[in-house]
């Protein structure tokens, strides 16, 4: 068939097929209620839930939503993952007024995007359903500065882990060593990482797996008590140059690699190679999310891939510094509320649930911890024994007992990385300079990061 | 206007046909105030307010741009982008022009070779920073390994801030086929006879090159100069998905460092700021080639 169009008639179309592009844009979306239905009970919702782009993530999201909606038929939860670059797409979306009505952030972030108005406290709603379920009292401390901010309640904890020593059990075996216990020394680490160095087979084993973020070396700065800020919520004042805290910070970064040479550099670790999942390096300080890559070196693990590259572990707390005193690095994500939601009613009522035992479930059966003890030995203990062949997962719960964070306020862990520790870390892993010249340096800009960021506040 | 007198059938023709030219136009003309003008405008706006993109701005003054002078970052960034771009672009120039000169010969297979040398321009720059990654693996790299073959020791090239920004230059040196196919082009228009004349006069093949070629296409050399700088000193994605600006800074470029003020630490106006100080820059240096360009860029029929 041979259709002639003019070019009149061409522009017509054209403009008739915008113009219903355009009204068609305006109509209700599909599954929204039709103004006036009296029929309904209670007016069909859809609020959306902002969440990280993990396989796992996305898994423990479906459940909990499926189980919610059928609790709660009138309420729709659509899901938005963000892949990458998570925290930038949250601030265009904000900014655009885009943001879902529940989001999901990690526990030492959040702050300065609440400092912001981003999200809703959540204390009225609280106090009116007298809703405690994932508040333990037990782990108050640890909550008090996750998910409160300058006196406000904003976070319903999502799920909440310790980091502890993941050692590999082979290159213990073949050093023919025990394998670490809770009541070790800083000293029994120091000198094991190195007892578990050296060849094996041919092959470089390593005692020990350094790790450079900041978040992660908060926990070995304070292992003696010591604190690298006055407070670590909107800190005053930098104290990295304390000289224990010099010390450790020594040893995590600089001597380990360069110095004993127990831990590969980050270029013999580059692309997966020489790390403990791979099974020449003893011991990592890791969280339950790492299961599944001591399970299959995957973030996510079939059962083939597991039976092909399952490396048998254990877990220990940290070590205690020589005065008994030991900190360990505990966070997790929480779920705020965005303070623009049109649903803030439908919005708490997936918070609660989120919090509660239905979805909490399906947090445990990942791997990540659940957010009270209770939870952590009902659901999270028995399921990471026979999921993962952890034979003691204890330490991971006792570790909350000292528990701590490293910083949160808008001064946060990212700000500080980007601006002095980052630079100031790669001198000392790459051998250029040891903790003890590089760290009073970092403490000043630091400093002057504060002063600055204090100085703007008026 | 007087003798200019339209029939009335013709008037509305043309009435017609101006209404559907603005009809066509207007796409690209909402396009251009939307996504160009208006986010232009805005930024220029926003140098002189506070804005964290979630709460309104408010008016700082010049302060923004006195903090561009006070920034250690911003000489850091600007010290690296201008290594990477002054140490970079003429490379590309020259590698980019052997490249033309040996694919401007007849031999069996030309078009293969010259699709070839291309192809990587075509390569999405992710992907082409994630292979790169992978062939400068210090361990593991093809790289390294190259080198081994001629007893170099390996290079930690994305770990050392010696050895960083001389890899991010290598890696833009893979992307040279565009340059290449304009040489190229510029190469197969330089008239046959002026060759011939020159054999005749006994000229040597390097003195046909350089008193010739060279001043021949000197009109492509220098576009692909102007086009070069100012791509070199807009450069973000390789870093951002290789390095994030390390090892100690060493690959913290302009755009990156706007990037992380606007996106990550909520200084929306300070990031437009610097954007505008990059603007100028590359305005600057492109008037700058183009007053120099008098100097040493030949036009044909222009005045001598």
């Amino acid at each position: 068939m041979n259709i002639q169009l003019t070019r009149r008639s061409f522009l017509r179309a054209a403009a008739a097929t915008l113009g219903l592009g355009a009204l068609s844009a305006c109509a209700a979306p599909a599954g929204a209620p039709a103004s006036g239905d009296a029929g309904a009970a209670m007016e069909a919702v859809e609020i959306a839930w902002y969440e990280w782009g993990d396989v796992l993530d996305k898994e423990i999201a479906d459940r909990s939503i499926a189980d919610f909606q059928a609790e709660n038929p009138h309420i729709q939860v659509r899901l938005e993952q963000a892949p990458g670059q998570y925290y930038d797409k949250l601030q265009a979306a904000l900014a655009g007024g885009t943001a879902a009505d529940i989001i999901n952030n990690q526990t030492w972030l959040w702050q300065s995007f609440s400092a912001k108005g981003v999200y809703q406290p959540l204390d009225e709603l609280q106090a009116r359903d007298s809703y405690d379920t994932p508040f333990p009292a037990a782990w108050d401390s640890v909550y008090e500065t996750q998910t409160r901010f300058r006196g406000e309640l904003y976070g319903i904890p999502w799920n909440m882990n310790s980091m502890v020593i993941f050692y590999s059990k082979k290159p213990f075996d073949n050093m023919g060593l025990d394998y670490p216990t809770d009541d070790w020394t800083y000293e029994d680490f120091v000198q094991l990482t190195m007892d578990l160095t050296g060849e094996v087979d041919g092959q470089q084993q390593f005692g020990y797996q350094t790790n450079s973020s900041y978040e992660r070396l908060a926990c070995w700065m304070r292992l003696n008590g010591d604190k690298e800020w006055d407070q670590e919520i909107e800190p005053r004042e930098a104290l990295w140059d304390t000289p224990a805290i010099m010390e450790f910070i020594d040893f995590q970064l600089y001597a380990c690699i360069n110095e004993f040479g127990v831990s590969p550099t980050p270029a013999m670790m580059e692309g997966g190679n020489n790390q403990i999942d791979s099974g020449n390096v003893a011991m990592k300080m890791e969280g339950p999310w790492f299961f599944p890559k001591m399970a299959c070196r995957e973030w996510s693990c079939t059962e083939e891939a597991m039976a092909e590259n399952y490396v048998p572990f254990g877990v220990a707390q940290l070590p205690k510094a020589s005065n008994g005193t030991r900190a360990h690095m505990v966070f997790g994500h929480v779920l705020l509320m965005n303070s623009r939601t049109e649903h803030p009613d439908e919005t708490w009522e997936f918070l609660k649930f989120a919090g509660g035992e239905g979805a909490q479930k399906y947090v445990a059966q990942s791997g990540r911890q659940p957010v009270t003890p209770d939870f952590n030995e009902r659901l999270w203990k028995p399921s990471t024994i026979e999921k993962w062949g952890l034979e003691n997962p204890q330490p991971l719960i006792d570790a909350f007992e000292s528990g701590i964070l490293h910083l949160a306020g808008e001064v946060d862990d990212r700000y500080i990385t980007a601006e002095a520790y980052g630079p100031a870390r790669d001198r000392m892993v790459a051998g250029d300079a040891d903790a003890f010249e590089v760290v009073p340096e970092l403490n000043a800009k630091i400093q002057g990061l504060l002063d600055e960021y204090w100085a703007s506040q008026g | 206007m007087p003798g200019r007198e339209l029939k009335p059938g013709r008037s509305a023709v043309a009435r017609r046909q101006a209404w559907e030219g603005r009809i066509f136009a207007l796409p690209f003309i909402l396009g251009f105030l939307a996504f160009w003008l208006y986010p232009m405008s805005y930024s220029v706006y926003l140098v002189f307010q506070d804005w964290d993109l979630l709460s309104p701005p408010s008016f700082v003054g010049l302060d923004n741009i006195v903090e561009l002078f006070r920034d250690e970052s911003i000489g850091i960034s600007l010290g690296n982008t201008s290594y990477y771009t002054f140490i970079g672009v003429p490379l590309q120039l020259v590698l980019a022009l052997a490249l033309a000169l040996l694919l401007n010969v007849k031999v069996r297979g030309l078009a293969i070779y010259r699709t070839l040398f291309y192809l990587p321009a075509m390569t999405p720059i992710v992907a082409s920073a994630i292979v790169w990654l992978q062939i400068l693996h210090p361990e593991f790299g093809i790289l390294n390994s190259f080198l081994r073959n001629f007893g170099i020791e390996p290079v930690n090239w994305l770990f050392d801030p010696r050895a960083a920004k001389p890899a991010f230059i290598l890696m833009t040196l893979w992307g040279v086929g565009p340059q290449m196919v304009i040489f190229l082009a510029g190469l197969q228009g330089v008239p046959q006879s002026l060759y011939e004349a020159a054999e005749i006069d006994g000229a040597s093949r390097s003195q046909r090159f350089l008193f010739i070629t060279i001043p021949m296409i000197s009109s492509i050399t220098f576009f692909n100069l102007v086009v070069g700088v100012i791509a070199s000193f807009q450069v973000f994605t390789t870093a951002f998905i290789m390095t994030r600006g390390g090892p100690q800074n060493a690959t913290l470029f302009l755009v990156l460092y706007l990037y992380r003020n606007g996106f990550q630490y909520f200084k929306m106006g300070y990031a437009s700021a610097i954007a505008w100080m990059l603007f100028v820059i590359i305005v600057a240096f492109t008037v700058i080639q183009f007053r120099l360009a008098s100097r040493w860029v030949y036009e044909e029929g222009a005045p001598a």
